[in-house]
């Protein structure tokens, strides 16, 4: 028996597995380099954000206005970044996704609390609202709770609505679980101070819009 | 159905089975939530890529060493046995293919009418030039062939099946291979799809040109045909006879004789110039009957003749050709465990998600479009191994000297992404109906 022909085609295949590597590796590279990007647009306006908070020092209405177009428009971004670094993360095989992560949720909770810190500041109408779900397992009815909460932020335009994951190891997601009450996923809060609500099953749209005072 | 007295029947191992099922689910579900699907299902298909390049290289560095069929003038008188039952509506073409025929020596046909009752008795017996075997029972073609040898006028044998048509020159390529070469046993030719008009006609003829036309002739370079198929073979009588005729008892005799013949030390040649057109399964329970046939003979003749499997007596054959037999059809069985698994987990997430939506009153059309299970690299990592397939594909049509068009685009798709998704279903069944020891049928 001739060995070359077997040595021969492991090189072949080496190569062709080698080359699909590179390729998917590529592939995944270029989705993980636009989330990385739009983390960092995200950071950026966060930074922004708490300069414009710091500069303003009091509930002057055009500081307030600046923040509050500001905000608006960071929360759609980061709440549109969940759901794709989400998506990229369980059709992964190549890319480890869990620092882009773990600095997305940074960035997430950063938000929320510039959300709510300006509130405080300038009394805004925001319906805060807090969607805890669990990633890692196998859990239809957080997809389910998640795409309940796109059709509530479709139809109330005031509705921020910042999602973490309950199984992600990082002591800001367990301190605001522990601040809410929160047990078990998916849990749907809606912060209205003092008294906030937290449902702790899938809950529909109508339920979680009749709490909250939308506007469209 | 035909279904032959002789074929054996196996005893019944549900328990086996069920311990079968039970081990190779928990083994899939452990090596998924162990390795990830993808690596599980890629590492086999890894494999699979290796073995079909090693069929690339034996063709690129052998190709210049095949031997064409020597001319001659000298040849031999041959005997065509053809066993027919109930085919009154082809059998006349395959005589007449037969008389067609430009070999310069002696014919003889040999019809054995295996109890038909469908009126091809009385058609044969209106046809002149032919010698006829009626029989009253139905035994089975394998019975019917051996009938047949030991009649035989002439030293050279063709088998024939009675739906196919021989091409001018088979019979003359095919016997100036055996006259060169007192060593060989048998030689096999190309077999072609006759019935090509459906979509099913034309991937099986996708799948006759790979498997007769590229794995044929590297089969045939590495001195390890396969199979003496059912269409046409040549075979040397003295063979037949030295290794004691077909096995009666034999789903797939025509497999099980070329090892028995490699056995005896008979090499088994190969004249991709001879044709020899054949009609397929044109329904998709008829080929499933047809497959799960050939896929447990397979088996169990891997079964039957495992002192052949990895023995270095047997060069290729042994070492390579059998274990990538048997790799292919692990190979199937992680695809459709891949895909039971992604199915049944698809299916249950999805009602899961659908109930939560009921639940709260929720359910619209875009919640129910979910987004499709898969990875873009994923996918990719899987594509690579479609590239040395559609090479093997543009060989064996150059082989079979037909030039791929456009046209032919949607059936290659359907034959590398559908069909052969089919086919590892059919291996899986049959290899689950093996271990149960369900009946044979014909």
């Amino acid at each position: 028996m001739n060995l070359d022909i077997f040595v021969k085609a492991a090189l072949i295949t080496g190569v062709l597995v080698l080359v699909s590597i590179i390729v998917g590796s590529y592939i995944e590279g270029a989705a993980y380099s636009k989330l990385n990007n739009d983390l960092l647009k995200i950071n950026e306006d966060n930074e922004a954000v708490l300069i414009l908070q710091s500069f303003a020092g009091d509930n002057s209405t055009q500081a307030c206005n600046m923040i509050a177009s500001q905000t608006d428009a960071m929360n759609g971004q980061v709440y549109n970044l969940r759901s794709d670094l989400e998506a990229e993360n369980s059709m992964s095989i190549l890319t480890d996704y869990n620092m882009i992560r773990s600095e997305y949720f940074l960035a997430n909770a950063r938000l929320l609390s510039l959300t709510k810190l300006y509130d405080r500041q300038c009394g805004g109408k925001d319906n805060i609202v807090l969607f805890f779900y669990t990633s890692e397992k196998e859990c239809p009815d957080c997809y389910a709770q998640g795409r309940i909460l796109d059709a509530v932020r479709a139809n109330c335009s005031n509705a921020q609505v910042f999602s973490f994951p309950v199984d992600v190891d990082m002591s800001v997601i367990k301190s605001f679980m522990a601040y809410y009450n929160v047990s078990q996923s998916p849990s749907v809060v809606i912060d209205t101070p003092p008294n906030d609500i937290v449902f702790s099953n899938v809950t529909s749209a109508d339920d979680i819009m009749r709490v909250m005072n939308c506007t469209n | 159905m035909r279904v032959g007295k002789n074929i054996q029947t196996t005893s019944k191992r549900p328990f086996v089975f069920l311990a079968f099922l039970l081990i190779t689910a928990g083994f899939t579900y452990w090596s998924f939530n162990t390795f990830g699907y993808y690596w599980t299902v890629l590492i086999p298909n890894v494999l699979l890529l290796y073995i079909t390049t090693v069929l690339l290289v034996v063709y690129l560095d052998g190709f210049h060493k095949y031997d064409k069929p020597p001319l001659r003038e000298e040849f031999a008188p041959v005997t065509v046995i053809i066993p027919s039952y109930n085919c009154k509506d082809l059998i006349g073409q395959t005589i007449d293919s037969l008389k067609a025929s430009d070999y310069p020596d002696d014919i003889e046909i040999l019809v054995v009418d295996d109890g038909s009752t469908d009126g091809t008795r009385d058609m044969l017996e209106g046809i002149k030039g032919i010698r006829l075997v009626l029989k009253d029972e139905n035994e089975g073609k394998a019975e019917a062939l051996n009938e047949a040898i030991k009649i035989a006028s002439h030293d050279y044998i063709f088998c024939v099946d009675s739906d196919s048509f021989v091409s001018k020159n088979a019979i003359r390529d095919m016997m100036a291979k055996m006259l060169s070469d007192e060593t060989v046993g048998a030689v096999t030719c190309f077999v072609k799809v006759s019935n090509n008009k459906s979509l099913l006609g034309k991937v099986q003829e996708i799948e006759y040109f790979v498997g007769f036309g590229f794995s044929a002739i590297t089969n045939y370079m590495l001195d390890a045909v396969f199979v003496t198929p059912g269409p046409m073979t040549l075979f040397r009588k003295e063979a037949l006879l030295r290794v004691g005729f077909f096995d009666v008892s034999n789903i797939t005799e025509d497999l099980e004789m070329a090892w028995r013949l490699r056995k005896a030390g008979y090499k088994i040649t190969y004249a991709y110039e001879a044709v020899v057109y054949t009609m397929v399964p044109q329904t998709l329970s008829a080929l499933l009957r047809q497959r799960i046939r050939w896929y447990r003979g397979k088996l169990s003749n891997i079964s039957k003749h495992r002192d052949m499997f990895l023995n270095p007596k047997y060069e290729y054959f042994g070492m390579f050709i059998m274990p990538f037999s048997l790799a292919s059809e692990l190979a199937a069985m992680g695809t459709i465990y891949f895909i039971t698994y992604m199915v049944g987990y698809t299916l249950f997430w999805n009602v899961q998600v659908v109930l939560a939506y009921i639940h709260t009153d929720s359910l619209t059309l875009v919640n129910l479009i979910t987004g499709l299970f898969g990875s873009s690299a994923g996918i990719f990592m899987f594509l690579i191994v479609v590239i040395p397939w559609m090479y093997a594909i543009l060989v064996s049509h150059k082989l079979g000297n037909k030039d791929l068009s456009l046209t032919d685009i949607p059936a290659i798709g359907v034959f590398l992404f559908v069909y052969s998704v089919f086919l590892s279903g059919v291996y899986v069944y049959s290899l689950f109906q093996e271990i149960y020891g369900s009946d044979y049928l014909w």
